[in-house]
């Protein structure tokens, strides 16, 4: 596994985190995101798009534990891809989410399909939610960037994101 | 990802320590085979660090047993995550192990409570549990050493556990 870009948002925080220019010589990708947005009274999915693409052509089927329930959900022709979830302004201070995702075959002419799974934790019972999700962007363009973003909430300070190439042998 | 330290017991032991950790990589990666000797057919891997104390971590699961899906939480636990995986005991199928991978993200970051990510379970041809789970210690500290123990009580790790402790590095590059 080879790092390919890091990404660490600085004070003031940010809306977008893109990747552009990934290298086309690995096999597999791996999105590796510590994350806290400023959001209050809710929780977020790690929103992410692909080739600045904003069509409706994203999906999701996740699993996921939040406020000591199990839940499962689908989504459908979404403008962007969310199969975990971050830390949103409400938990705990100074707590960031644990997420990876998992892109095989990013080069390929196929549809593209995520695996991800994700933490985000709180003292409390609300706002923590381990996920394990699966996603897929219906094109069959190679990936060459890749976007983390929110439209209306804020990506916090110290927020770290890190792409990874994996290669096969 | 580079290996940095390993225990493979010879013996049970209670506790599994990685001390002095280099502080030279950005993410942590255990990756663990066990079995414990609890009198049960699999219970609770605890976990702590040097950071943790009082009452200052947090767990939450999601876990399934072939019949049933659970979500549990727990926080204010002192001195150790419980939660953290599910191991097999002495009362599951003989030569069964569980295996534990577990995340640490920003270990040496200063400016964030340090928040693991689990994924681990075993299978016993009719019995069985998966889990995912999620941990923190509310410590904006480095992360200098890790330990784990068994939960159920007096229990000891086996002879085959083994433990494997991985740094992760990440990129100058932003690609902005």
């Amino acid at each position: 596994m080879q790092p390919i870009y890091t990404q660490t948002v600085g004070a003031g925080g940010t809306y977008v985190v893109t990747f552009n220019n990934i290298p086309q010589t690995f096999t597999d990708l791996k999105l590796v995101v510590s994350l806290r947005e400023n959001s209050t009274g809710t929780i977020n999915q790690l929103f992410v798009r692909f080739n600045g693409s904003s069509a409706a052509n994203y999906s999701r089927t996740t699993v996921y534990g939040y406020n000591n329930g199990v839940f499962s959900d689908r989504a459908t022709n979404q403008t962007e891809m969310g199969i975990t979830f971050t830390n949103p302004g409400s938990s705990t201070a100074s707590t960031f989410s644990n997420n990876e995702l998992t892109i095989p075959n990013y080069t390929s002419s196929n549809f593209k399909s995520i695996i991800g799974d994700g933490v985000s934790e709180n003292n409390g019972v609300l706002y923590a939610a381990p996920a394990l999700g699966a996603g897929l962007w219906a094109n069959t363009s190679a990936i060459t960037s890749l976007t983390v973003f929110y439209s209306t909430v804020v990506i916090q300070q110290y927020t770290t994101i890190s792409l990874y190439g994996i290669t096969k042998g | 990802m580079v290996w940095i330290a390993g225990q493979t017991l010879g013996t049970g032991a209670n506790n599994i320590d990685f001390t002095s950790i280099p502080q030279t990589f950005t993410h942590l990666q255990a990756r663990i085979f066990t079995r414990s000797s609890v009198a049960v057919t699999g219970h609770d891997l605890n976990m702590y660090t040097n950071t943790t104390s009082g009452s200052n971590m947090t767990a939450h699961l999601l876990e399934g047993n072939g019949s049933s899906v659970n979500s549990n939480s727990g926080y204010g636990n002192p001195s150790s995550i419980s939660l953290v995986a599910w191991v097999p005991g002495a009362s599951s199928t003989a030569n069964v192990f569980g295996s534990v991978v577990i995340d640490i993200l920003d270990y040496r970051n200063t400016n964030k409570n340090k928040t693991f990510r689990t994924i681990s379970g075993y299978d016993a041809n009719g019995s069985g549990q998966v889990n995912f789970a999620s941990g923190m210690v509310m410590s904006t500290s480095a992360i200098t050493s890790i330990g784990w123990f068994v939960g159920g009580g007096g229990g000891q790790m086996i002879a085959g556990t083994r433990f494997d402790l991985y740094g992760i590095t990440t990129s100058q590059v932003t690609g902005a």
